[in-house]
């Protein structure tokens, strides 16, 4: 070793590796887990069912990218789901035939969203308030705010949504089931943004040590809070697709939401400590995730069961990141 | 014929992924001797320092311990046996007072078996009084300054009674005095007939307190000899296997015009009416003990700490620096002395650190251009020669010094016009200093205004182009040309006369 060389070509080429290592990891457990799907039930590879798990997992994954982006930074966001809730019941009182309505509907989903997440993000920043007990008081809030307008202004908010309206979001693009694109192209911009661009280098960095990032010279406040705003505006666009799927308002829909999405997150890759993890990773978490409670459900497994073996898998992935990072 | 060694370290090799960090390295320690540890950044000191506090099991090769041998298997066998070490790298629990970091896992217990935090205290108090410090026993360590939590490491080695004292470069953020004061302790363990291991990149400290001099370069056992045979120059060959010269480079000149840089009446909690100029082309050296405002000074102007009156101009401009932000846009640049804290994102790479004020630079229509990244960052990591196995090795694994050299690259590539250097070659080897100093040369020779802060008086001395002493928060003297020496310096700093 006398005068190391360095940067190497192959030691760049193993690092390379090492980066990827976590994200080849999940998406070989994800290919296990549809091989497994697809032995069992011949009913999973049709199809009509893969089409009914992608417009299933479109919501989830919406929220899961806003929600990796919160990790990164060692946050965390347990408002999402009610936010869906919220925009949700309000779109069944806005959404009508006309595509004017339409507009409107999207932005009170992108406006509410956007706007719970700068909620969050200014408590985070300004009031210096742990962002688990921030978001689960916005949690709380927000889903009283979408019984409330549920239960009082019954006549406006109840009904269902304009059969038009879901087709935009759930009908087929030339032979491509358009969910498939509800989730692809946020994925490739989030991939973009935090791979690409400063802003996406600053969430890493104060993931990783926010002194040091604050005294680089980065607004670290400032990224904080967009975060949040990106966590709140993935929710709300998650809200509308769900309005669209289901064509129905419910001021509970969006109850797992948090969780589920955590549990995406996590499984991908992204360290709970910040700093560390990619959107590829919360792809595939998201789809284990999907998939696996489809083969479950096509295996008639009863939902209790379900939940523990989610668990189980959640345990398990961490397990073996665990072990991972301490070996690096 | 020797006595028996306390410690004989025999064949000892240990790889990393990527890095042979030590190959077949063999010598003796003995009881009651102080043996130093020299090399380079990188050349494996800590990493054998850590083998014999039990955190790593050499690859093969062996110990004994007063001819017995030994496997350590943890840091409680290390313990067990009587070796006590401070890391190179801080082990403090922030959010504990400073005895329950002294006595942690040691706490005096009353008869009950609650724990005695009267004797907790006054037992701290008694070993921080061996230091001479005032730092109080029931402080929070994470409102202490580097130098005071470095005490508070050695303070919390040296509560093991220990036959043998590991010390992974102690003084680095110490100044003279605070050194004194532990080579004084040095000795009276030496007395006891305890063995010292001494890791220090400042060999006047080397010559000072050691008997036996050890230099690794490149993993590899250089020489094992009495200090008393060898002289300065002769151990920065062995460590760096070519002979130094001009340590310094020439004195810089301060290049006129409109100041850089300009502070009047500036106060705050701990400074007191500071008035200063930076010209570019100058370096100013802010000099004075150890808590009486220099870096409080530079902290202040980087936006870190507040401003409670007084203005500061930048170009002949009122600023206001509420957040380093604000300062990195007037084209401050800020190097902290706390790397670990305040300097590095640990578990990212060498490149991700080195480009994080950078990226505007490397960013093209909003994307960050990778090939450009990758080459400047390459290029500043050749200049400063990090020893890495590549960029992108997480910098956590580095050798502290190359920790040091990564946080340096980072602000030395970002073009900045004004320079705030607090400790800047805390923890470098001698030869690698040369580099940094020609580099801050350069940057203050091409129009930039550097200021300074560091306890290691002659590098201040013979970078600056003036020094300012403080004392107490207020500038008790501005010196410089001949006018600045070690004494001068010192007298203004305690304030003996005027
Ligand atoms: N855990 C680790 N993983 C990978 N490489 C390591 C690890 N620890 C140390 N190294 C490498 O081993 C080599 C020796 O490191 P070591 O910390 O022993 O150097 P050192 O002599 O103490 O240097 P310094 O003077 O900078 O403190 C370095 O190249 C370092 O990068
Ligand atoms: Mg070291």
């Amino acid at each position: 070793m006398t005068s190391m060389p360095l940067t190497t070509p192959t030691a760049s080429r193993t690092r390379w590796l090492k980066n990827w290592r976590d994200v080849l990891l999940i998406w070989t457990i994800l290919l296990v887990l549809v091989i497994v799907a697809s032995l069992a039930s011949d009913r999973f590879l049709t199809p009509f069912n893969l089409e009914r798990v992608t417009a299933q997992l479109a919501a989830l994954a919406l929220v899961a990218i806003g929600q990796t982006f919160v990790l990164l930074t060692a946050g965390i966001d347990l408002s999402v789901g009610s936010v869906v809730s919220l925009v949700g019941t309000l779109l069944v009182g806005i959404i009508t035939d006309s595509p004017e309505s339409w507009v409107l509907g999207t932005a009170v989903a992108v406006g509410v969203g956007a706007l719970v997440g700068l909620v969050n993000g200014l408590a985070v920043t300004r009031l210096k308030v742990s962002p688990f007990m921030v978001t689960l008081a916005t949690l709380s809030i927000v889903q009283g705010i979408a019984l409330f307008v549920f239960e009082r202004f019954k006549d406006v908010f109840e009904g269902s949504i304009s059969r038009n309206f879901g087709e935009v979001f759930t009908g087929n693009l030339g032979p491509i089931p358009i969910p498939l694109f509800v989730i692809i192209i946020p994925v490739g911009i989030a991939a973009l943004v935090l791979r690409q661009t400063p802003f996406g280098r600053h969430i890493y960095a104060l993931g990783s040590n926010e002194n040091a990032t604050r005294l680089s010279g980065m607004a670290t406040d400032r990224v904080k809070l967009q975060v949040y705003v990106i966590s709140g505006l993935m929710a709300g666009l998650a809200g509308l697709y769900t309005s669209a799927r289901t064509l129905s308002g419910n001021p509970l829909i969006g109850e797992n939401l948090a969780f589920e999405s955590i549990t995406a997150v996590v499984l991908g890759g992204v360290s709970l400590m910040g700093g560390r993890g990619s959107i590829l990773g919360t792809l595939a978490g998201v789809l284990i995730i999907g998939i696996l409670s489809n083969m479950l459900n096509l295996l008639r497994v009863p939902s209790d069961y379900q939940y523990v073996l989610r668990g189980a898998l959640l345990v398990l992935a961490v397990m073996l990141y665990a072990r991972r990072g301490r070996s690096a | 014929m020797m006595p028996t060694p306390l410690l004989s370290i025999e064949n000892i090799s240990k790889s990393f992924p990527g890095v042979r960090a030590l190959m077949d390295v063999s010598f003796a320690v003995q009881a009651g001797e102080v043996h130093a540890l020299v090399g380079e950044n990188g050349a494996g000191k800590s990493t054998l320092m850590k083998i014999l506090a039990g955190v790593y099991q050499p690859d093969s090769g062996g110990l004994h311990w007063q001819g017995q041998s030994i496997q350590l298997r943890s840091p409680a066998d290390s313990q067990r046996l009587g070796i006590s070490i401070i890391y190179q790298e801080f082990n403090l629990l922030p959010d504990l007072t400073v005895a329950e970091n002294v006595l942690l896992n040691r706490e005096p217990r009353t008869r009950l078996g609650l724990v005695d935090w009267r004797a907790l205290n006054e037992r701290t108090r008694q070993l921080l009084h061996d230091l001479e410090t005032d730092i109080d026993p029931q402080a929070l360590v994470q409102d202490l300054s580097v130098a005071q939590q470095q005490i508070v490491e050695i303070v919390k080695a040296l509560a093991i009674d220990a036959r043998l004292l590991i010390m992974d470069e102690p003084t680095a953020a110490l100044n003279p005095t605070e050194v004194g004061h532990l080579f004084g302790v040095i000795e009276r363990l030496k007395a006891r007939g305890s063995a010292v291991i001494f890791i220090s990149h400042r060999l006047d400290e080397v010559f000072t307190i050691s008997d036996t001099v050890t230099v690794l370069k490149d993993g590899q056992h250089i020489s094992t000899s009495p200090a008393a045979d060898l002289t300065r120059e002769e151990v920065v060959r062995r460590m760096v296997g070519r002979q130094l010269q001009d340590i310094f480079p020439p004195r810089l000149q301060a290049q006129g015009g409109t100041p850089l840089l300009e502070v009047h009446g500036l106060s705050n909690d701990r400074l007191r009416d500071i008035n200063l100029q930076l010209q570019a082309g100058e370096i100013l050296g802010l000099a004075g003990l150890e808590g009486h405002g220099q870096r409080e000074l530079a902290r202040a102007l980087f936006g870190i700490e507040p401003i409670h009156r007084g203005t500061v101009q930048i170009d002949g401009q009122r600023v206001y620096l509420r957040h380093p932000e604000d300062a990195m846009r007037q084209g401050v640049a800020f190097l902290s002395d706390d790397r670990k804290m305040e300097g590095l994102a640990l578990t990212l790479g060498v490149r991700e650190n080195v480009a994080l004020p950078n990226l505007n630079r490397f960013s093209r229509f909003m994307m960050v251009q990778h090939e450009d990244e990758r080459a400047v960052c390459g290029q500043i990591v050749e200049t400063m020669a990090v020893k890495t196995p590549g960029i992108e090795q997480p910098v956590r694994l580095l050798s502290g010094g190359n920790q040091q050299k990564t946080v340096l690259s980072k602000w030395l590539i970002s073009q900045p016009r004004i320079l705030i250097f607090v400790e800047p070659t805390r923890g470098i080897d001698v030869g690698a200093k040369v580099e940094i100093y020609r580099l801050i040369h350069q940057l203050a020779h091409d129009g930039a205004g550097v200021l300074m802060v560091s306890s290691d008086l002659l590098e201040l001395l013979g970078l600056s182009s003036r020094v300012l002493v403080l004392r107490e928060g207020a500038i008790a003297a501005e010196l410089a040309g001949a006018a600045a020496t070690e004494e001068s310096v010192m007298l203004a700093a305690t304030g003996v006369h005027g």
